[in-house]
């Protein structure tokens, strides 16, 4: 036998494949345990067998970021194995999202619990973006939470290193509500101050537990964005206008967007505002924001293990429009057109924001 | 080769994959796979390459004398093969592997236009297959499109497989995609290569931090210092040194007396810093993690020394004395200069030759022995199969046994995505799911949930979410 395979064989061995628990058309996940210690894990099974372009690129992207990123707030990837055409990725098992605890009206959220959550997110983006990765996909489906409490930044199929100067970048990637404004317009070149955008508009979200900019389509969401916080202007974003694919989406008045998360306080409120600034340039890194005010001042953030979660752990909830929707929407020719895209919520769904928060 | 020599290598996978006990190294690169997986000292590699060579010796004649059997027991007549003049030395299967690492340079400058970092990623992916494979088992003129195929992807730069097959003359897709698999096994699923390319310019900014800064200086040999670097790529010194250290090297040979004034200022003005940066604010910030580079991020990190000098790190620039800098900077260079060498192609054609001769039957398609193999692999897939479905279907009919005869109304199968309980996982379930399963197999079992059911499956676990999110790839 090849070296390579009896070292495979031996990697395979120590993991006990369990039942089913996902289904998917190109991964299933199934419950495992490691032989040795029982300890429970995540077995995700890539079917790579009948691709035309062989290794699936979102896999590929998945295993070669995960197997470089270590920290406690970025989900582990304990092994990868094969069976046969499969390629298996053995991760830590994870109860609970935290979309899944945002939508559960349950459970009551503390100021102290958001700053928890923030602080956990930003620890595992800077580490991110310290290693030279973009993840450009955070959302809260991707926020997962362990049964300790501790939150894990999760899926890579869309991550990517940057740090080339020169190299364009796909602007089709995070998806819509949690997309900033220079990818709307098209932007090419681009940094981490996508990822802090995404952050920022989760921040929103656990404050008023509802999506903060829910756009039903790219232009939309352009148009939801100056609704919100006012039409930029060049000084606030210097040459914006510029962008590759500009458009002029109408005149918004500059509004105090900030006065609907008042309860978060002030410090808050600054962190926030400065996550959400248009002009990429000024946002802080991941760095940055957890030297905000916000972090050091009262009240302390929770421990994770006292954070509030789904008292049935297993409980079924509703499928996030994006999970449910659609096929990926694939670049026409050419350029990439084995890269996965930024997968968007249509239309209907979860569109309440609005109402919510300028009734 | 015995497991002990493989995980020589580095740490054992064992220790990696525990990453909660994997502390952040002083910097990123000593954090990544290429640190910990695929470093080795020249005596190490020599080992590995040895006993490769070796055990493929065996195989290759054990294999050859069962070609002759197969060919016979199919009514061939066999037709003895001149008797192999030689195996393949060690040095044999590395000029070979040279000549292709060449190759990939050509393609990707003429055929593809393909930027630096896919011909670098792709180079060191085929050195490292053959550090788990020997180019008697696997012809390299096989696996270097499927390492260059590979690269494009791991590196954003996917080209389509229709695209790519006619770059290449005599190949078929299926020669990439039935080694593409084999590839990213040998490399241990482990894509990202940290070339030395971001550290050679690195190197050219930190040299511009200098008073009266050799910027003329700099400029002309940036491009021979690149040419170095290409060189360098043909050679062991990734598997050997850190990125920065080959990339400081590609400078010297370039241009020594730049980098000698350059090092001469920096371990002149180098002041030891105290890592003593913990005020309040970074206690919240950093928390339980505490993995933040307590010095900032200082462009030091560029250079570290190798594994055993990165323990007096801090006390010293570069972790070393600049004397034994210069002394890994004089060895690089001789790597690199052996790089230089051109391939002679008389040579490699001798030795391919020789190749023909004593490679492994077992893998080249239409040999008897390739086909007898398949045949056993088909025959223990089908057997492998119908044994699950045999299991699967007594253990459905064992399941009612289990709890005793029905009872007269049977319980909702799926009710629990009504319940709030956390049933999900009853057995109950997963023999529905089974059964389901073994109806879809025509189907190649690929056929989606209802939505009911997927309801159900998917409050179980955020991973379903994640499994059900790819749904998405089209």
């Amino acid at each position: 036998m090849d070296l390579a395979a009896r070292e495979n064989g031996q990697r395979a061995e120590r993991w006990n494949k369990g039942i089913k628990i996902g289904e998917g058309t190109f991964a299933n996940v199934y419950k495992g345990t490691e032989k040795a210690t029982g300890r429970k894990v995540a077995i995700k099974k890539i079917k790579v067998g009948e691709m035309k372009d062989g290794l699936d690129m979102t896999a590929l992207r998945e295993v070669k970021f995960l197997q470089e990123l270590h920290h406690p707030n970025i989900i582990a990837l304990l092994d990868v194995f094969s069976v046969k055409q499969n390629v298996n990725l053995v991760l830590e098992f994870l109860d609970t999202d935290l979309e899944a605890v945002i939508r559960d009206k349950a459970l009551i959220f503390q100021n102290a619990d958001i700053k928890s959550w923030m602080a956990m997110s930003l620890r595992g983006l800077e580490y991110i973006h310290r290693h030279g990765v973009l993840h450009r996909d955070l959302k809260p489906n991707n926020l997962l939470i362990s049964a300790n409490g501790e939150l894990k930044i999760a899926d890579f199929g869309l991550a990517r290193e940057f740090g080339d100067a020169g190299s364009k970048m796909t602007c089709q990637v995070i998806t819509r509500w949690y997309r900033p404004p220079e990818l709307l317009f098209g932007s090419r070149f681009y940094s981490t101050a996508v990822d802090m955008w995404s952050i920022g508009t989760i921040f929103v979200e656990l404050i008023l537990r509802v999506p903060f900019l829910a756009g039903e389509t790219d232009i939309d969401q352009l148009k939801k964005t100056f609704h919100a916080m006012g039409t930029p202007t060049e000084q606030e974003w210097p040459g914006y206008t510029k962008l590759p694919d500009y458009h002029d989406v109408g005149a918004y008045p500059k509004n105090p967007w900030w006065n609907m998360i008042s309860s978060i306080g002030k410090e808050g409120q600054d962190l926030a505002r400065d996550m959400l600034k248009f002009d990429p340039l000024t946002r802080p890194s991941a760095k940055q924001a957890l030297q905000h005010r916000f972090f050091s001042s009262y009240p302390r953030p929770t421990a994770p293990k006292a954070l509030p979660k789904p008292l049935a752990e297993l409980r079924p909830r509703e499928l996030a429009p994006d999970e449910t929707k659609g096929k990926p929407l694939l670049a026409p020719s050419g350029n990439g057109p084995m890269k996965r895209k930024a997968e968007s919520p249509q239309a209907a769904g979860r569109n309440v924001a609005r109402k919510l928060v300028f009734a | 080769m015995t497991v002990a020599t493989a995980s020589q290598a580095g740490p054992s996978r064992q220790s990696a994959a525990d990453s909660s006990a994997l502390t952040p190294g002083p910097t990123s690169y000593h954090e990544s796979s290429q640190f910990r997986h695929w470093r080795y000292s020249p005596a190490g590699l020599a080992d590995i390459r040895q006993e490769l060579n070796q055990r493929s010796v065996e195989v290759v004649t054990k294999n050859t004398a069962l070609e002759k059997e197969a060919q016979i027991s199919l009514g061939h007549t066999y037709t003895e093969p001149p008797a192999p003049a030689s195996y393949l030395t060690v040095s044999d299967e590395l000029l070979l592997l040279r000549f292709y690492c060449s190759q990939v340079s050509k393609i990707c400058r003429q055929g593809f236009g393909l930027p630096e970092v896919v011909e670098s990623t792709a180079i060191s992916y085929l050195k490292r297959f053959y550090l788990k494979n020997s180019v008697m088992e696997w012809h390299p003129k096989n696996i270097m499109p499927t390492c260059l195929f590979l690269a494009a992807k791991t590196t954003n730069y996917p080209v389509l497989l229709d695209q790519f097959i006619p770059r290449f003359s005599k190949l078929t897709p299926a020669d990439v995609l039935d080694t593409e698999f084999l590839v990213a096994q040998s490399l241990g699923f482990e894509f990202w290569v940290r070339g030395a390319e971001k550290a050679l310019r690195g190197w050219g900014l930190d040299m511009q931090n200098q008073p009266n800064p050799p910027l003329e200086g700099i400029s002309k040999s940036l491009p021979t210092a690149l040419s170095n670097l290409s060189a360098s790529l043909l050679t062991d010194a990734e598997f050997i040194y850190t990125p920065s250290q080959i990339g400081l090297a590609a400078w010297h040979l370039a241009d020594p007396s730049l980098v000698e004034t350059f090092l001469d200022h920096r371990y002149s003005t180098y002041v030891p810093s105290k890592n003593t940066s913990t005020s309040a604010d970074d206690a919240v910030v950093n928390g339980s993690a505490g993995d933040f580079d307590p010095n900032g991020t200082s462009s030091n990190d560029s250079a570290e020394g190798n594994s055993g000098e990165s323990q007096s790190e801090g006390e010293e620039m570069y972790g070393m004395k600049q004397s034994r800098l210069l002394h890994i900077v004089s060895d690089i260079e001789k790597m690199i200069k052996d790089g230089q060498v051109e391939v002679d192609v008389k040579k490699v054609k001798e030795v391919d030759k020789r190749l023909k001769q004593c490679s492994n039957p077992e893998k080249i398609p239409g040999t008897a022995l390739y086909v007898k193999r398949k045949r056993e692999k088909e025959a223990a897939e089908a057997s492998a199969k119908a044994a699950k479905h045999q299991k699967l279907a007594s253990a459905s009919a064992s399941d009612g046994d289990i709890f005793g005869s029905a009872l007269s109304a049977p319980p909702p199968l799926l009710s629990i995505s009504n319940s709030t309980s956390s049933s999900v996982i009853s057995p109950r379930l997963t023999q529905i799911k089974s059964e389901q399963d073994n109806g879809n197999e025509s189907a190649d079992g690929r056929k989606p949930l209802s939505p009911r059911q997927r309801l159900s499956v998917n409050g179980s676990a955020a991973q379903v979410r994640e499994g059900v999110d790819m749904t998405k790839d089209v």
